[in-house]
């Protein structure tokens, strides 16, 4: 075969090497044709546009940029933020439809400064949500839309940081962690209590002491983006 | 000689547009106070002790390796398996049985990878009619797929791992850099 | 060099195909943990309700996929409802497609629930107080007794019938449940 073609045919088939790479249990997966498969981004960094209205009243691009910062630190891995590109439009329930089509292959942080898109989703009151779109086939992610709930205003019960962090690992392919399951306030009989400022950014809930320990990620955090994205 | 450089520019094109479908995105309550609890993080604040750090990374991780299986000697998928560092138990890290490291599904195998090095020990934990902490559907579709199981939590105890062994008792585990250590081999207490 | 075109052209149709057809989303969310009894006191409403039936469709405006669920109101605890109400929420399979999530609650055909309910949406649909805990799945034991399965967080069971303090968080008798719980709202 010609040469020439060769970086022609990796590009075709990249995406499905990229399975054998992709791992860990704490990652969002399905079943295709009996095959066990986890979900990955085909490419790092990723580039978003972001909402150009405020978040909890506040400049959202920063703690997303702050976000962004907290997963980049992580040692071993290649930066998982790209772009920032802030749109100039604000994002609301009466725009979302238009603004935030789905399968477009943008990548949006949606500010829901009431609560209400989540409420129209079905979802009111959580926190954040992060929504991708992916192959079914190989796992790889082709579209992220993150929602982050301004409603609920940050402070120790619910930290807007903490949460977009946290979404953000879903849209890398990173699902719950039970780690923190078996902690004081959480009345749960268990051995091993884990201290609340260790409890790893992927507890699916607010991280019950002071939910801003969820600003920094914990080794079981460290432990998927390795084993997805690291050397 | 220009048609055939024409067909390659087409094919090269198509494939270009195939890969872009794939890869998009590349271009592109009330609580209690407890005194006791450490000061949170500030933004940007990496200093965090129980971390590993670049240097351990650099030298290497080790994996924790076996299965888990009930009384009866049926294999267990989606139990939560947590590795708990014995010197500072605030290293903890952990996945579900079901999957080997080889990252295939096999009945009741589990595997714990990029350990940072130390001392273990290694606990189960059934994930239904427990807690909303423990709700299944918090988790993975996997977890939700596993056997729905009623077992006490337990350490793995070595040599005297049975169905009817002190669910405290433990035997530690030693992980080294870039060692695997195969035959955490867990049996239920049910 | 023509049947290494041909087979690189038809390779590539295959990946696009591929690309296309094989798509599928997913959404997960992080949630404050609230107890039982605190969800019902800030609930716009508590009803016992049966599933009817749950089918998805595609949002023509999104393209998002929603599930919508129908119940049959058996019991209002606390709010005004009629005799049915349908939840709306987002994710399901619609042919081919899919949006697939471990959060979307799954409900099966005369399923007994306990629903804690927060205001209707801008679509005029009843939303979930919580998704971890809004949703309290009822059943029945061997004796016919109905009990609720989910583990109960925060709520001191009271024994409907003695008025005393009955033991438990786990298979709560659902009369027991159910007065315990007037009790917080």
């Amino acid at each position: 075969m010609n040469i020439r073609y060769l970086p022609i045919l990796m590009i075709m088939l990249s995406p499905f090497v990229a399975i054998q790479n992709s791992s860990a249990y704490h990652n969002l997966n399905n079943i295709f044709e009996s095959t066990f498969v986890f979900r990955s981004l085909p490419g790092m960094p990723v580039n978003f546009e972001v909402d150009g209205g405020t978040l909890g009243g506040g400049n959202g691009l920063t703690i997303v940029q702050d976000a962004c910062d907290e997963w980049d630190g992580l040692p071993n891995v290649p930066n998982f933020c790209g772009n920032l590109n802030q749109l100039e439009t604000d994002i609301t329930s009466s725009n979302f439809d238009s603004i935030v089509p789905q399968n477009d292959g943008v990548n949006t942080i949606v500010f829901d400064e009431n609560g209400s898109i989540l409420a129209d989703l079905g979802v009111p009151g959580v926190l954040g949500l992060g929504l991708t779109t992916f192959n079914t086939a190989s796992g790889l992610i082709t579209d992220i839309t993150i929602l982050i709930n301004g409603s609920i205003p940050s402070s120790a019960s619910a930290d807007l940081l903490a949460t977009v962090i946290h979404e953000m690992g879903h849209t890398w392919g990173f699902a719950h962690v039970p780690i923190g399951g078996i902690n004081t306030t959480n009345s749960v009989d268990g051995f091993d209590r884990i201290s609340p400022s260790a409890i790893p950014t992927m507890y699916p809930f607010a991280i019950p002491q002071d939910d801003r320990f969820g600003r920094t990620l914990e080794n079981d955090d460290l432990g998927a983006a390795l084993l997805n994205y690291g050397p | 000689m220009i048609k055939t450089k024409k067909i390659n520019f087409l094919i090269l094109i198509m494939m270009l547009f195939s890969f872009s479908m794939i890869v998009a995105c590349d271009s592109g309550s009330n609580r209690e106070t407890d005194p006791d609890i450490p000061t949170p993080p500030i933004v940007g604040d990496d200093d965090d002790d129980d971390f590993m750090d670049d240097s351990q990374l650099l030298t290497g991780t080790g994996i924790i390796r076996g299965s888990v299986v009930s009384s009866t000697g049926t294999p267990l998928n989606g139990v939560h398996v947590r590795a708990v560092n014995i010197d500072d138990t605030d290293i903890q890290m952990s996945s579900f049985s079901g999957i080997d490291s080889d990252l295939e599904l096999e009945d009741g195998a589990f595997s714990i990878q990029n350990l940072p090095p130390g001392t273990y020990r290694v606990v189960i934990e059934k994930m239904d009619d427990r807690s909303s902490a423990f709700d299944p559907d918090r988790y993975s579709l996997f977890v939700i797929a596993g056997t729905n199981v009623n077992f006490p939590d337990e350490y793995w105890n070595g040599a005297d791992e049975s169905d009817e062994d002190d669910p405290s008792d433990f035997e530690p585990i030693v992980v080294s850099n870039g060692s695997t250590v195969n035959g955490i081999d867990i049996i239920t207490n049910n | 060099m023509k049947q290494l075109f041909k087979t690189t052209v038809l390779l590539t149709l295959f990946f696009t195909s591929i690309s296309i057809v094989n798509s599928e989303e997913s959404f997960a969310l992080k949630e404050i943990r609230s107890t039982t009894a605190n969800l019902a006191r800030s609930a716009d409403g508590v009803v016992l309700a049966n599933c009817v039936k749950s089918e998805a469709r595609i949002d023509e405006e999104t393209g998002l996929i929603f599930t919508y669920t129908t119940f049959k109101v058996d019991e209002k605890l606390k709010g005004e409802y009629g005799d049915e109400i349908v939840l709306r929420i987002v994710g399901g399979t619609v042919g081919d497609k899919t949006i697939s999530s471990p959060f979307l609650p799954r409900f099966t055909q005369n399923e007994d629930v306990i629903l804690i309910l927060g205001p209707n949406n801008t679509r005029g649909y009843p939303v979930l107080k919580s998704l971890s805990g809004g949703i309290l799945r009822v059943e029945t034991d061997d004796t016919g007794v109905k009990y609720v399965k989910t583990p109960v967080d925060g709520l001191e069971i009271i024994d409907s019938k003695t008025n005393q303090r009955a033991a438990g968080r786990d298979k709560v008798n659902l009369d027991n449940f159910i007065y315990s719980l007037n009790e917080v709202m």
